[in-house]
């Protein structure tokens, strides 16, 4: 290769470059005549928002495909089992990205000739206002979906200008995360923790004590942005559960820019700096961190049910849950959102079965698989069964408490495509000491105003 | 002559060093390939009861047999193809000079220098238009493209040191080109067509980028490819990664093992004509 | 094939069929004498031999890099229509800092993956050529390629274990009682870069060291014999005959390691995805990001064709370096 480029004639190849630019050039010239990039691929409207809904499945054999992130594969397949149990003439083939792969994929995958007919949407806003997901308000009705939570149908609602929280309904979710405090009852013990802490200054308190005994107070693998976990439980307190929801929902004027906010961001750098976080947390990975965490390392490790069947199986009866202490005169408040947020992409042809599918997640066997696979369950009722005293049991307990509080988050990594990254490496900067509360939200504000184009 | 031991003192240290260097993180791997599954061992420890079935949990837990029939028919589809054309190529820019040539020839040249990235995302959207995301295909036939400059230039310059005379004695048997072409330079070509064969076959299995962006499906993807659906998935486990991790590597280093010999030769071949 | 990623790039200085380092300056002519008619029309038809290859070039090299030129003016998600933004993106390149310090990442890191691979590759080539030793120089031969055959994505798999807090890096900085500087490599923003960086040495260096070795093969090994006679000890031999005498296998390993240092994807992709903060973010991470997670496709166009233009800015020069005279 290359020593062909250093034994060239000088001469001819000039005289060759010359020709070659001049057919680039030519070429360039071509490109600007182009229609722009994008033309001539929306769905038609009428796919969109569909009149004629049936609730009724015949016996006609129905072929759907669902897409979603391979971690949520299990819990997925178990509903599949469940509802083609009911309507064997329905098959419905799960097809599973990396979970993030997924997210990235999504819009892209809902735009394509052959979308899938049932699939996990995580930046609901865009593809909502692009026309690429069936407006369910018909489905609404037929089948009574305005009886769930208030709060959950916010997170299912886009209006005409993208913002969530209101306008028609595009998706429903199967379960929904919780997030909180893993501890670890041996050390807490050691450190005279006898129930969860209720407080701000109890739990502070408590990292003191840990790091005073030689434990990490808080595990957290950075690398994948683990410290923003905690970063947002104080978030959320600083600002409230709705303005925060707000800001990703991305409503009108919107700031996470605040003194409030820096306030909390503040609190998270104190942490940092008195060593309240493992040493290497930025070069430690969210596994790692479990797996530390597990091993018996640190006192708490805020995280999310998805760790819950590791760490039942590693700790046993050694680990307990808890939300994050509210401050005086507020009620509890965490991140929790869809676990798999449903929608039907305007392009699919079997949208009758797939909203079959999307209503019976509010039925008691979903609920009880969503259970069984550790998330908190959609819609109302009895909480479904759950092993006495588990760690899989305080989270269910913990999640009652924040739908009755209405204190369910959205994770602000989650308000636009490209945040996630600035978040998580903001979180690392300012763990590093290399960025101030001040900057650190002023990057994310304009980062986040930058993507949605204000 | 001897050389004097003032040289070969620090000479084979400096060798000992960039030995070790290369081979140790590849020990590091295996050491802790080794380990008990679930233990969170140290780098560098040879374990005291080597657990060699790690390999066999990794393989099945990394679908390695899957993996590996996977590239193996991504390498069917571009080596034996790309190879063909780059071979007619560098036939008709070495040994017939086709007017015009030079400029094919720069272009080419340009293609060389391009960083990749400059074309993934166009790539991305022509292959969503042709409907071939996610298919084999989508990504062998990019492959291919891509291989195009370097593959004509190897050929290239085995045909411009071809003689001449061949194609003349054959035109003069009344021989069309492409019967020249196949019956007296292809033969003649064989070992350049071989090494070129290897080197694309190398890329190829080591094609990552294009691979996570154009299959989503891990099990269809390239070895390198796969890696990262494997780390996303089984970074708990240190031991398991590392060695499902060395079993990804393990076959490009056991072609190299092969190929190597085929480089000495080459070079042997290479200092006799020079 | 440099250009398609880390690994398995080309080695025709190793297995260069069968031209001498340099062909005849008349071979690389067309002849001069005008060429006889039945010959010209020949080559015409010659032309059916290049065309496939060149098709295919052209549809997936050259027309994604054509629509990257065309994206680079607009302002596209991927989905919906694009607007035309003009110079816009560009703009952003030169003005916002994260893009332009993944530029000058990308930069450094031609330290670690051109200057010292081959500098050090200069030495122990000429090393091995005094000792003479055919069993220890094809033992390095392996031991040195591997980490150049094995995928890149596989590479930094094996450093992100190398460098974890309880990796081989940091327990032998306790062995040799340098406990002091342990520590996490990929979570110290002052460290990653350079750690990513070595990953880049460990794969070059045996490239580098096989290629000048195979060079030095082909230097007449009288020149030696006259220096050894004229008593020049190895570092003025090395200076006046080994130097000179691989200037076209340098040129090379420059060349290739310098595009693989501007263009990498795959060693930051897998270590370290652009942290902690953005201490390792590249170019080549950032295109993908903003191509594929971000869905700003123009921006990701003005970037890589940013990245193509300094590319080349800085090969085209190296090649008039390393030109033979």
């Amino acid at each position: 290769m290359t020593d062909h480029l250093v034994t060239q004639d000088p001469a001819r190849l000039a005289r060759t470059r010359l020709r070659a630019l001049g057919a680039g050039a030519a070429a360039l010239f071509a490109l600007a005549a182009c229609a722009p990039p994008g033309a001539g691929s929306a769905p038609a409207a009428s796919e969109a928002a569909p009149t004629e809904v049936s609730t009724d499945l015949g016996d006609e054999p129905v072929e759907l495909t669902l897409y979603d992130g391979a971690g949520l594969k299990a819990k997925d397949e178990a509903l599949i089992r469940a509802f083609t149990e009911r309507h064997p003439n329905v098959t419905i083939t799960g097809r599973y990205d990396p979970d993030d792969v997924q997210a990235q994929n999504a819009p892209r995958v809902l735009a394509s000739d052959d979308p899938p007919d049932i699939a996990r949407v995580i930046a609901l806003s865009d593809v909502a206002e692009d026309g690429l997901l069936t407006d369910l308000d018909a489905y609404a009705d037929a089948y009574g979906w305005d009886e769930l939570p208030e709060g959950q149908l916010a997170q299912y609602r886009v209006n005409e200008d993208g913002v969530r929280g209101e306008g028609s309904q595009y998706t429903l979710a199967d379960g929904f995360t919780v997030t909180g405090f893993y501890y670890n009852k041996d050390l807490a013990e050691k450190v005279g923790m006898s129930a969860p802490p209720r407080t701000m200054e109890e739990l502070e308190g408590l990292l003191a004590e840990a790091e005073d005994a030689g434990i990490v107070p808080i595990m957290a693998g950075n690398q994948t942005g683990q410290v923003m976990t905690s970063t947002q439980m104080m978030l959320n307190y600083a600002l409230g559960a709705e303005s925060l929801n707000e800001w990703v929902f991305h409503a009108p004027g919107a700031t996470i820019d605040t003194p409030e906010a820096a306030e909390a961001l503040a609190r998270i750098r104190d942490w940092a700096e008195a060593g309240y976080y493992p040493e290497d947390t930025n070069g430690t990975d969210a596994t790692g961190a479990l797996g530390r965490f597990a091993a018996g390392e640190a006192l708490f490790y805020p995280s999310g049910n998805w760790d819950a069947a590791a760490l039942d199986e590693q700790m046993g009866d050694n680990v307990g849950f808890f939300l994050p202490p509210a401050p005086d005169g507020q009620e509890p408040a965490t991140m929790s959102d869809p676990a798999s947020n449903f929608a039907i992409p305007a392009g699919s042809d079997a949208k009758d079965a797939a909203a079959a599918f999307l209503d019976f997640l509010r039925s008691e066997e979903a609920r009880q698989v969503v259970v069984d696979a550790g998330f908190a369950p959609s819609g109302e009722g009895e909480v479904p069964a759950t092993e006495q005293g588990s760690v899989t049991a305080q989270i269910q307990e913990a999640f009652a408490q924040l739908v009755e509080a209405d204190g369910q988050v959205q994770f602000v990594q989650n308000a636009t495509n490209g945040l996630t990254t600035t978040w998580n490496s903001e979180a690392q900067r300012l763990v590093d000491g290399a960025t101030t509360p001040e900057d650190m939200l002023d990057a994310v504000q304009t980062k986040y105003e930058d993507e949605l184009g204000r | 002559m001897r050389t004097p031991t003032s040289t070969r003192i620090p000479g084979v240290a400096l060798l000992l060093l960039a030995m070790a260097f290369s081979i140790f993180p590849l020990l590091s791997m295996l050491c802790t390939a080794l380990q008990p599954q679930g233990s969170v061992p140290l780098g560098l420890s040879w374990p005291s009861d080597p657990q060699w079935h790690n390999f066999v949990d990794a393989w099945n837990v990394a679908d390695i047999t899957t993996l590996a029939g996977s590239s193996f028919l991504l390498v069917l589809g571009v080596v034996p193809l790309g190879v063909l054309l780059a071979t007619m190529a560098g036939y008709a820019l070495g040994q017939l000079r086709v007017p015009g040539g030079s400029v094919l020839f720069v272009l080419l040249l340009l293609g060389l220098t391009l960083p990749f990235e400059v074309t993934i995302v166009p790539l991305y959207y022509q292959i969503q238009e042709m409907g071939l995301l996610n298919t084999r295909l989508g990504l062998i036939l990019p492959l291919i493209g891509l291989n195009m400059p370097f593959a004509v230039f190897w050929m290239r310059a085995h045909f411009l040191n071809a003689p001449a005379e061949l194609s003349e004695a054959a035109s003069m048997d009344g021989a069309g080109a492409w019967q020249s072409f196949r019956a007296v330079h292809l033969p003649l070509a064989l070992p350049s067509i071989a090494s070129l064969g290897l080197l694309m076959f190398i890329s190829t299995w080591n094609q990552f980028l294009l691979a996570i962006v154009l299959m989503d499906d891990p099990a269809k993807r390239t070895m390198a490819g796969a890696l990262q659906n494997f780390v996303g998935q089984y970074s708990t486990d240190v031991v398991l990664l590392n060695a499902g991790s060395l079993l990804i590597m393990a076959p490009m280093i056991l072609v190299f093992l092969f190929f190597q010999r085929h480089i000495v030769k080459a070079m042997l071949a290479g200092s006799v004509k020079g | 094939m440099s250009t398609l990623d880390g690994s398995g790039g080309p080695l025709q200085g190793l297995t260069r069929p069968t031209p001498a380092p340099a062909a005849p300056a008349g071979q690389e002519q067309v002849p001069a004498q005008a060429p006889r008619p039945r010959r010209r029309r020949k080559n015409w038809g010659g032309w059916l031999f290049a065309a496939p290859a060149a098709l295919m070039y052209a549809v997936f090299v050259l027309r994604p890099l054509a629509a990257s030129i065309q994206y680079s003016f607009y302002d596209w998600d991927g989905i919906t229509v694009a607007t035309f933004v003009g110079l816009e993106n560009y703009v952003r390149v030169f003005t916002d800092p994260q893009l332009l310090s993944s530029i000058w990442h990308a930069f450094f890191l031609i330290i670690f993956f051109t200057v010292v691979p081959v500098t050090v590759a200069l030495l122990v080539a000429g090393l091995i050529r005094e000792l003479r030793s055919k069993g220890l120089g094809r033992l390095a031969q392996t031991l040195l390629f591997i980490p150049y055959v094995i995928p890149a994505a596989a590479a930094a798999i094996a450093w992100s274990w190398m460098y974890a807090t309880t990796g081989a890096v940091n327990q032998l900085l306790s062995v040799v009682g340098l406990e002091s500087v342990t520590r996490a490599w990929f979570g110290d923003p002052a460290w990653a870069l350079p750690a990513v960086g070595l990953i880049g040495t460990w794969i070059n260096l045996g490239f580098c060291t096989i290629l000048l070795m195979s060079g030095i093969g082909k230097i007449d090994v009288s020149l030696y014999e006259a220096a050894k006679l004229d008593g020049a000890g190895f570092f003025q031999t090395f200076r006046a005959i080994t130097l000179p005498g691989l200037r076209q296998e340098i040129g090379v390993c420059v060349t290739i390691t310098v595009i693989a240092a501007l263009a990498s994807f795959d060693i930051v992709f897998m270590a370290t995805q652009g942290g902690p903060g953005y201490s390792t973010m590249v170019p080549g991470v950032q295109v993908y990001r903003l191509g594929f997670t971000e869905s700003r496709i123009g921006l990701a166009s003005a970037l890589a064709l940013v990245l193509s233009a300094l590319v080349l800015a800085v090969i085209l020069p190296l090649q008039r370096l390393f030109r033979e005279k």
